[in-house]
């Protein structure tokens, strides 16, 4: 028991160092080496933040999606707390990337907000998984909540596709990047922003896994003062 | 180039906002449930005496 836990935290720690590593050489390479853009110049370095938070925030809920088919295929508790947190993190992405989306829509075509297809879209998504995390919280009965989140959750994701193809199937001021099969990039800003990609995506990875144990060690605590005959408050 | 500088600001404090709270509430929680499982093992014992 106590080894599996050294194991973890070993683990744990070697991920925060690489995601911090990682996240030092990207912020080197999007701030310093890689070059202005041609018409934008170095307003175009928003994207080495902004493109990983969103990637991120699609990443997060793709992964409480299949947190949320598992949990109603094996009814596991896990799961559900995998599909929890991992939403709530895609939260915080979310926001940052709508924020730094407004930033760089107010300096490149003059307003905070546009009503742009990816724009509003992404608004869309947000709201929805929103939904979701109120879900959560306003519904008693443990299983009642699991099962009414999961299934939502497994609607909200709708929103996905539905934000990332706006700016391919709608007329849009957002900039298209790439393609499935090009990307419109020179090869430094292009791996600057693979980098950027790398580096959000094992800072999550760190970040979920943090969440989860959290999650995981409030049901011990919890579990633990029933057995004392305490009083559970629900905030421990 | 503020706007860059703004945009960086927002992402690594949301971030390091997040890690420190997470961070915080791990070592609370782990320091909450060893209390919790001495308190229980002091029971125990207390009980095994009496009987």
């Amino acid at each position: 028991m106590i080894k599996k836990m050294v194991k973890e935290m070993k683990r744990d720690i070697l991920l925060c160092i690489a995601a911090a590593a990682l996240s030092v050489i990207a912020s080197y390479a999007a701030y310093l080496w890689a070059p202005p853009e041609a018409t934008m110049g170095d307003l175009y370095r928003i994207l080495y933040v902004h493109a990983p938070a969103a990637w991120v925030c699609y990443l997060a809920f793709f992964i409480s999606l299949l947190a949320s088919i598992m949990y109603l295929s094996k009814r596991k508790k896990g799961y559900d707390r995998i599909a929890e947190v991992s939403a709530i993190l895609g939260l915080v992405y979310g926001a940052v990337a709508l924020v730094s989306g407004s930033i760089w829509a107010k300096a490149a075509w003059g307003s905070y907000w546009n009503w742009d297809p990816r724009e509003t879209t992404t608004l869309i998504l947000w709201i929805a998984y929103m939904g979701y995390v109120s879900i959560k919280l306003s519904i008693g009965s443990i299983e009642k909540r699991a099962v009414i989140g999961a299934v939502y959750n497994i609607l909200a994701f709708s929103t996905i596709p539905l934000s990332y193809l706006s700016i391919m199937l709608l007329p849009t001021l957002h900039p298209q990047i790439a393609t499935p099969t090009e990307i419109f990039m020179t090869p430094p800003m292009a791996t600057t922003l693979f980098l950027s990609l790398i580096a959000a995506s094992l800072f999550f990875v760190y970040l979920l896994i943090t969440a989860f144990t959290v999650w995981s060690l409030e049901d011990r605590v919890n579990a633990l003062i029933y057995e004392k005959g305490g009083i559970l408050t629900g905030n421990v | 180039m503020y706007e860059v500088f703004l945009v960086s600001i927002i992402y690594w404090t949301t971030l390091l906002v997040v890690f420190v709270w997470l961070s915080r509430r791990l070592a609370y929680l782990k320091e909450k449930i060893a209390d919790l499982e001495v308190g229980m093992g002091e029971e125990e014992k207390k009980g095994e005496e009496e009987t």
